[in-house]
């Protein structure tokens, strides 16, 4: 009985989001994508997570981070809602966009997560979306219904912080992006903003259990305006255009990225450990300012 | 049933992937399977015909190259109705039998028609005869009242007064056949086809046919010749079936009427048995860990009458009626529409959990040669074009593998164990030395007629069932067996499965394929080699 217990407790990854394997069709649970979490947009909610950010997430995060963010003056005559689109390395990319975001936006931002990662329980999906804002967006499949819950959120005003990769970059390299943010914005006319976080796959990196200090830069884009009779594959071409200029940028400098963007943003084909290899160490860790 | 049915499923293993579910005789296991294995899914149960009553009155109304069944019966006719026994399906259905919805529909339109001279004969052949329950809960109240005991009966293969020497097909087999059945104007046979290589042509001369007669396709030499015993096109035991059922179409009017099942084959409670285990909810985890425990903990008796009371949810997927080989090729269609599975690519080891049930030990004790039967008889050779595992491949089976027999059911299985298996465990030399002075035993020719035993042959063909895979693998390791037994089988034994697949390394390589069969459910893998 112990034996099977313990054999239960890790084998389906008790206390852990439950994980797919690689193989498995979808949706493996038919529950997730239709997570309901409209409560959590309420103004009580709101009002929340407000709090909660402004008191405990956003000031742990300077701690650990200490985030640097430039491009935010990009955003000045922009108005509200936006899609926001970034790279992701880490859990802590999140906090980091919403950090990123002007002010006076951050109180009405929703984030699309992964179905399959977060709400596959109850408490679990309940918790992100009080203290993220989160919503469930099915990442292996086209989701008509996670599709139309974007759509109507952008419509009602909401701000979505949305990662077109589908999931955390396992090696901090640029993995292949699917066109869900871009369908929200042509969908919705709204723009899209491109982002370009580094940092943070050196202090909560895929697959990490302890979280370590140092520091992150995040680089705001120009907001992409959907054109009239722009469709999303259209639009895609030129946020990926952008988003790669905006990881040269964050290499070099703005100048060069105008000239010529990097294209070796995902890496060299070779093996994950020359791909970790290529990218160099962790950055020094940020100095306390009592040092 | 309203849920769509989803296709199998074949999974690769990788660190995310849950531990996987093997049946383990009276209980299961949950094992970990190398990174890179596969796990071959059965598909889930196809959607239930919603008036099953209805669709049988539609198939005996018009049936395939034969006329109506209503014009078939007549006042003052002979009519026999032969039914499959205990050892379909399994485990037994929840009621009503499917047999028994197509015996009230044959029936009625009997009696409208005024025949007088029906007989219900259990088509047992060389198994054992169903006790007065078994047969009451699968024909039902009605035509048990209206029949047992003087026309509903088993059929007695040793009956000499109940037994006709039909002839010879072109290929010399013998057909010997019972004689009520060959004598009557009209033989019905009700069906009920769990996989592909029951039914058709082997229903009528295995299912009422005698020693003399099954000894033509059950021998070591057609089941070793039989590529697919699930593929009846590539089987020479069906093709000795199909010459003797061919033989006696032309001498005797059949009328066949087979049902499919989907494949629900365990009730909701024991879900985590059809779930796949990547969608186990906390609900199926907390459910496996009290029933594992739960029968570690029970007496022998009480556990086993725990999992033989649990009856499958099976529902009607479709029934045809005709001639047998018309009616057959619809049924197997219909069957492979609930069962295949594509798989591509054979594996160096093969890993499958042998269940506490298989067909001849219904409400009774899965011994040692019954085990080999299941598992390298049955699951081994569960495929089409091709087995799963490779010529020279491993076989790991799980089942504790208890020396303990049914004495009334399985007497000959006790001496096949005690005398034939330490003298030999090849397949050949068993035939040539012991079938004979067993089948023609005459202490088990009394208990089979007599008793609830097994004929006295019946061991010889469970171990000839597995000829084929022990011709065509390498090595079969059963994990967590009785060593002393599993050495009298001829045999290995691991205590985990860690030690079984680094056994098995010692003839596949350290760099094997593994490829697990998830079953039951049962479930077709067509196999691309």
């Amino acid at each position: 009985m112990k034996n099977d217990l313990k054999k239960i407790a890790l084998g389906f990854r008790w206390g852990r989001p439950s994980a797919q394997p690689k193989s498995a069709p979808v949706p493996a649970l038919k529950t997730e994508g239709n997570f309901e979490t409209a409560w959590a947009r309420k103004p009580w909610a709101n009002t929340a997570r407000d709090l909660l950010q402004e008191l405990v997430l956003l000031p742990a995060l300077r701690y650990v981070a200490s985030p640097t963010i430039r491009g935010r003056e990009r955003l000045r005559h922009v108005e509200q809602p936006v899609v926001i689109a970034s790279n992701h390395v880490s859990h802590l990319d999140t906090g980091v966009v919403v950090e990123a975001l002007p002010q006076q936006w951050r109180h009405r931002v929703a984030v699309g997560a992964a179905a399959d990662y977060f709400f596959t329980s109850k408490v679990r999906g309940s918790l992100a979306a009080l203290v993220l804002g989160a919503f469930p967006v099915e990442r292996k499949r086209a989701s008509a219904t996670s599709a139309r819950a974007a759509v109507r959120l952008v419509e009602e005003g909401w701000n979505l912080i949305l990662f077109p990769e589908g999931g955390r970059s396992p090696d901090g390299w640029l993995q292949e992006m699917k066109p869900g943010a871009s369908f929200i914005a042509a969908r919705t006319k709204r723009p899209l903003v491109p982002m370009w976080i580094t940092g943070t796959e050196h202090l909560l990196p895929k697959g990490a259990k302890g979280l370590r200090r140092g520091k992150v830069d995040v680089l705001i884009g120009d907001p992409i305006f959907p054109k009239q009779k722009e469709d999303a594959r259209e639009l895609q071409v030129r946020f990926e255009e952008a988003l790669l200029r905006l990881a040269t940028e964050s290499t070099r400098d703005w100048y060069s990225s105008l000239k010529q963007t990097d294209a070796t943003h995902g890496g060299p084909g070779a093996a994950r450990w020359r791909r970790v290899w290529e990218r160099g160490d962790a950055p020094p860790r940020a100095r306390s300012r009592w040092d | 049933m309203t849920r769509s049915s989803r296709p199998g499923l074949v999974l690769e293993v990788d660190r995310r992937t849950p531990p996987v579910l093997f049946h383990n005789g009276e209980n299961f296991r949950l094992e970990r399977l190398p990174s890179g294995s596969r796990i071959v899914y059965p598909p889930e149960p196809l959607e239930a015909l919603k008036h099953p009553e209805d669709a049988i009155a539609r198939a005996v109304d018009n049936p395939h190259n034969a006329d109506p069944l209503r014009a078939k019966l007549r006042p003052g006719m002979k009519l026999t109705i032969a039914i499959d026994d205990i050892s379909l399906p399994l485990p037994q259905m929840q009621l009503p039998d499917a047999r028994q919805l197509v015996l009230e529909r044959v029936l009625t339109l009997a009696a409208e028609a005024g025949v007088d001279d029906v007989e219900l004969v259990v088509a047992n052949s060389l198994h054992r005869r169903m006790t007065e329950a078994e047969i009451r809960r699968m024909v039902g109240e009605r035509v048990f009242r209206s029949f047992w005991p003087d026309r509903l009966r088993n059929f007695d293969a040793e009956d000499p007064d109940d037994v006709v020497f039909v002839g010879t097909t072109e290929h010399g087999e013998e057909v010997e056949l019972c004689k009520r059945a060959f004598e009557s104007d009209l033989l019905i046979y009700v069906n009920i086809n769990l996989v592909a290589m029951d039914g058709g042509h082997k229903s009528v001369p295995v299912g009422l046919g005698t020693y003399r007669s099954i000894r033509h396709h059950h021998n070591v030499g057609t089941l070793l010749e039989s590529k697919s015993y699930m593929h009846p096109e590539r089987s020479a035991l069906h093709h000795s079936a199909s010459r003797m059922g061919k033989f006696l179409a032309d001498k005797l009017d059949i009328f066949t009427i087979e049902t499919t099942l989907n494949n629900a084959a365990f009730p909701s409670l024991y879900d985590f048995l059809s779930k796949r285990e990547l969608e186990w909810s906390l609900r199926d985890q907390a459910t496996y860990l009290a029933v594992t425990s739960g029968l570690k903990r029970l007496p022998d008796q009480m556990r086993h009458k725990l999992l033989h009371s649990i009856a499958s949810p099976y529902e009607l997927t479709g029934v045809n009626a005709g001639e047998t080989e018309a009616t057959h090729a619809k049924t197997l269609e219909n069957l492979h529409r609930q069962h295949v599975v594509q798989v591509e690519g054979q594996a160096d080891i093969m890993t499958c959990g042998v269940p506490y049930i298989g067909p001849y030990n219904v409400n009774s004790i899965m011994n040692p040669i019954l085990v080999v039967c299941m598992g390298l008889g049955y699951f081994f050779n569960l495929y089409r074009n091709a087995p799963l595992v490779r010529p020279g491949g491993v076989l790991i089976l799980t089942h504790p593998t208890p020396r303990a027999f049914h004495p009334v059911h399985h007497p000959s299985y006790i001496d096949f164990f005690d005398v034939v298996l330490a003298d030999s465990t090849d397949p050949k030399v068993i035939e040539q030395k012991y079938e004979k002075q067993f089948a023609e035993d005459e202490w088990y020719r009394h208990l089979y007629r007599t008793s609830y035993a097994y004929h006295g042959v019946h061991p010889f063909y469970m171990w000839y069932w597995a000829a084929h895979a022990m011709d065509y693998l390498g090595d079969v390791i059963f994990v967590g067996g009785d060593r002393a037994v599993v050495s009298r089988l001829g045999f290995r034994t691991a205590t985990t499965m860690a030690d079984a697949l680094e056994m098995a390394s010692e003839t596949v390589g350290r760099r094997a394929s593994i490829t697990h069969l998830h079953c039951p459910p049962l479930f077709l893998p067509e196999v691309t080699p």
